[in-house]
């Protein structure tokens, strides 16, 4: 192929990519930075809808139970998956191997949404636990599960554990099993082989892994609405109404604009810490 | 360009950026030649098929193809067909598909005649019975002769090779050399070979070309090329050899054969290019071409048996100089025939040549050339 | 050596753990399905026996799933959102694979970290920043060319797939091109070489080669699609897909309905992540 023909199948390439890059990802961002620097009424150029957020105190609680809410269950998350991961790759036979990675698995091909319907399915009022408990006679009417926090972090947990466990156990499936019986040899007991050589190998794909759970937890609206009802207080939630329901399209954008900063600022940092790759960890 | 020649490059240069892969090639391949393009990995002689091939376009000269100018033809319409490196069977398609798949891009003929000479390219590369077998169900032998008969269906003027042989293990390798030669004779075909392994271009080939660094440095039959290499590249990269160096020409007894200073000791050769008296030189002498006779005798060099390995039909036996200033030292190969020599380590001998089974060249500037790169 | 045979206090500990997390993960699932099928209007225990009412019953106050017009509908456009998604999203990813397997040039790099933007971004942020864009858009349109030509930007059945597309693009670019980055190049010049023109080869031998990927991508397409609520929610109009009308039903309660169409879309679903399972394993071996 000489040089020209190369470059016009590269613009041949190209053009599609472009333009789906361009018109549904680029271009719909830069609108969206655009209208939250833009006031409602009038159309010039202001601050309002940041200051509106930052100055409401609700909007301030908000934003920090969302970020909060969200380390914390990427936190618990990562305690249930590493074991996991670790009984997958180095404990478990052929066929309890299958079978976890099947549980693993299955929930997330079912959607987020009949994951959450299932925890709703248990947890209400008139709800299986609640009836599995006047069974056993611990209690003698129905109680309320669902509208907590607790129900909420169950509910993120559920739908995170996928995004944990995958990635730790692709970078502990490399570590070779010679290398913790060395350590074993060399006189070390279980939580010194732990701490000095099966985390430190599991690193990055603890680092991928929470990386994306935090995210998915951060953007997640399904889940936390169904689950924590309308006092979810929820980042997301406060975005779908000011687009949807009050349909103010600026203060929506300026909300968009601080959570998606938030992740990205978020993202960097872990990328910088864990001096990993964005492209490598994808 | 002469009907008798089927490939002919003219002058050609490759440049990819700064680098000159290919510098100014001329060589001529004559119809149903066995032809092997022999050097080492990052010669240019990858470059070199390719450009005949079509895949590499010049940047200057031209290649000819039985006698037609073929730089602005694309490999789809060219006369030759290549067997890849990695053979580069379709992993998608069965034996069969795979042998009438260039049958198929060519049309005007029907089914059942593609059928029938892809069995019978099938058959002459000696693979019946597994047309209908998937690629990764049958052998690296039976891969090999897929490409082939793949290749060979279509009736190209020229057939390339591009090392195809050197995936094979040391069994595969030596059998299907053979048949590749029996072929080539069979088929009349024109064939290219490169290698970077000079037993199979040895073996197999009526005239071979040694590249290096872009550059040809010999194009000759096997035989001439082992024993008179033309350039001091050759005669270290063509078969085994012991190499003497800094020596000084000291006198010619006649045109080529040349008197030689090495380490004090007064060595005969056969001069490998055009050399005066006092120029420094190193010479190369074949480990079989050199006699052993036990104890100290006339018209020798004098040593002493160092080491002696056994490797079944031969004894590489390694003999320390003893009249030499420096610590010099000859490898000998010896054949286990009824004659051969009893030696031990620690034997007196005394080594000889004939003058020119040694050939003396120029010492280069930087001693190993032709290992940077 | 945590494989060795004697029962030691620690693979007690493992096996027990291993047990609780099938029961957390498997449990809810389980559970639902027994509930798809227990014949007790209030979807949840005591079990009053078998029923497929809440599938296919068409009495008034018993309405199965099949006999719900509403939840049909949103079955089939889910489904043609899905197809045309796939569709797209496949050829797309193919384009994009070529484009970084194949070619080199400047800003390619910045340009592959753009294209993994829409799998980073949360799903609210796409959705809103889509919406805000479309709707500036459709808006001008019917200035332009008068009322009604913006409307296919407006949220919608097209609103929809381009919302979807712009993030399924991405993982099926990815699946692809990681399939392309192992074709031996040489196959296509070989095909060259036996006479094939540059598009016979590229048809028979490289799209031939990148099929099971092409077929992964596109079922993972088609489940992302037919699942996705966060930025399908934004952009959806009057026609809901499955998940926006069941979230919708969800906010006034649980019928035994919902746990009839949890459990089908889980055998569907089910299947066709099992399908796209093993075409990643057979394609990886």
């Amino acid at each position: 192929m000489n040089a020209s023909t190369k470059r016009r199948s590269l613009w041949l390439l190209l053009t599609p990519m472009l333009l789906w890059i361009g018109l549904l990802f680029v271009l719909p961002h830069l609108k969206l930075f655009y209208l939250s620097f833009i006031s409602r009424r009038g159309g010039e150029f202001t601050f309002a809808n940041y200051l509106y957020f930052f100055q409401s105190p609700l909007y301030r609680k908000i934003f920090l139970r969302t970020a909060v809410f969200s380390i914390l269950v990427t936190a618990l998350t990562l305690l249930i998956s590493f074991p996991l991961a670790f009984i997958i790759t180095k404990v478990a036979g052929k066929r309890l191997k299958m079978m976890l990675l099947l549980a693993v698995i299955l929930p997330y091909w079912v959607s987020e949404l009949i994951q959450a319907f299932t925890w709703m399915v248990l947890f209400r009022e008139s709800g299986v636990l609640s009836y599995l408990l006047q069974m056993l006679g611990i209690t003698h009417h129905n109680i309320e599960f669902l509208y907590h926090d607790t129900t909420i972090a169950v509910g993120l947990v559920y739908t995170s554990l996928l995004f944990m466990t995958i990635p730790i156990m692709n970078s502990l499936d490399t570590l070779d099993d010679s290398l913790v019986e060395a350590a074993y040899d060399l006189g070390g007991n279980f939580w010194s082989t732990l701490r000095e050589i099966i985390i430190p190998h599991a690193a990055p794909g603890i680092m991928v892994g929470s990386i994306m759970v935090f995210m998915l937890n951060l953007g997640n609206y399904v889940t936390v609405t169904l689950l924590g009802g309308k006092n979810s207080l929820w980042l997301t939630e406060i975005i779908y109404n000011q687009f949807i329901i009050r349909f103010n399209q600026n203060k929506g954008s300026a909300f968009s604009v601080i959570l998606l900063t938030f992740s990205v600022i978020f993202v960097w940092i872990m990328l910088k810490i864990t001096k990993q790759d964005l492209s490598e960890a994808m | 360009m002469s009907p008798e020649i089927d490939v002919g490059l003219v002058n050609v240069t490759k440049k990819f950026g700064n680098l000159v892969a290919v510098d100014n090639v001329s060589l001529e391949v004559p119809k149903g030649s066995f032809f092997s393009i022999l050097g080492p990995s990052g010669s240019g002689k990858t470059t070199l098929l390719r450009m005949i091939a079509g895949f590499e376009v010049p940047t200057s000269g031209d290649i000819f193809i039985g006698g037609q100018r073929v730089n602005d033809v694309p490999p789809n319409k060219r006369p030759c067909n290549m067997v890849f490196q990695r053979l580069a069977l379709f992993p998608m398609m069965n034996v069969l598909d795979n042998v009438t798949f260039g049958l198929r891009r060519r049309g005007g003929m029907s089914k059942a005649e593609m059928e029938r000479r892809a069995k019978d390219a099938l058959a002459r590369v000696g693979l019946q019975g597994l047309e209908k077998r998937k690629i990764n169900q049958i052998s690296g032998g039976q891969q090999q002769r897929v490409a082939l008969a793949r290749s060979l269906v279509l009736e190209p003027t020229v057939l390339l090779l591009d090392e195809p042989l050197g995936s094979l293990d040391l069994k595969l390798r030596q059998s299907m050399k053979l048949e590749l030669k029996h072929l080539q004779a069979r088929t009349g075909t024109t064939f290219v070979y490169i290698t970077h392994d000079q037993t199979i271009a040895l073996a197999m080939s009526d005239t071979v070309a040694v590249i290096n660094h872009g550059k040809i440095e010999q194009i000759a039959p096997p035989e001439e090329l082992y024993r008179r290499p033309a350039t001091h590249f050759v005669a270290s990269f063509v078969g085994e050899n012991n190499k003497l160096v800094n020596g000084k020409v000291v006198a010619f007894q006649d045109e080529e054969k040349v008197e030689v200073d090495i380490a004090g000791i007064r060595m005969l050769g056969r001069a490998g290019e055009a050399l005066s008296v006092n120029d420094t030189v190193d010479l190369f002498i074949r480990p079989e071409m050199i006699t052993v006779r036990p104890g100290k005798g006339e018209n020798g060099i004098l040593g002493k048996v160092s080491e002696i390995n056994f490797d079944g039909s031969h004894s590489l036996v390694i003999v320390s100089l003893l009249e030499s200033k420096q610590p010099l030292s000859l490898n000998v190969k010896i054949q286990h025939t009824e004659n051969a020599p009893d030696l031990k380590i620690g034997d007196l001998v005394t080594l000889s040549w004939r003058w020119d089974a040694a050939n003396a060249f120029l010492s280069m500037a930087q001693p190993h050339i032709e290992a940077e790169a | 050596m945590f494989r060795r045979n004697e029962l030691s206090l620690s693979k007690v500990l493992f096996y027990a753990y291993a047990i609780l997390i099938l029961i957390f993960t498997l449990g809810p699932l389980v559970i639902v399905t027994i509930l798809a099928f227990n014949n007790n209007p209030s979807a949840s225990f005591p079990w009053q026996g078998f029923t497929l009412d809440w599938f296919k019953s068409s009495t008034p106050n018993r309405v199965g799933l099949f006999n719900d017009a509403r939840m049909m509908h949103a079955i089939g456009t889910s489904l043609q959102v899905a197809i045309v998604v796939t569709l797209v999203s496949v050829v797309l990813g193919v384009n994009n694979a070529f484009m970084f397997v194949r070619h080199r040039f400047s800003g390619q790099s910045l340009l592959y970290l753009l294209m993994l933007g829409p799998l980073v971004v949360p799903g609210v942020v796409l959705g809103t920043s889509i919406l805000a864009f479309s709707y500036g858009i459709a808006n001008s349109l019917d200035k332009l060319l008068g009322a009604g030509a913006g409307t296919f930007l407006r949220p919608g059945f097209w609103l929809v797939v381009l919302g979807q597309v712009s993030f399924v693009a991405t993982t099926t670019t990815l699946v692809i091109a990681a399939r392309l980055k192992r074709f031996d190049l040489s196959l296509e010049e070989a095909a060259l070489d036996l006479g094939a023109s540059r598009a016979e080869a590229v048809r028979l031998i490289t799209l031939r080669f990148l099929a099971p990927a092409m077929l992964g991508a596109g079922i993972i397409a088609f489940l992302f699609s037919f699942e996705n609520f966060n930025t399908t929610y934004f952009l959806s109009g009057s026609d809901p897909t499955v998940p926006i009308l069941l979230y919708s039903r969800l906010r006034f309660g649980i019928t035994p309905e919902i746990n009839a169409v949890s459990v089908m879309l889980m055998i569907v679903t089910g299947l066709l992540g099992f399908v796209a399972f093993a075409f990643q394993k057979e394609d990886a071996a």
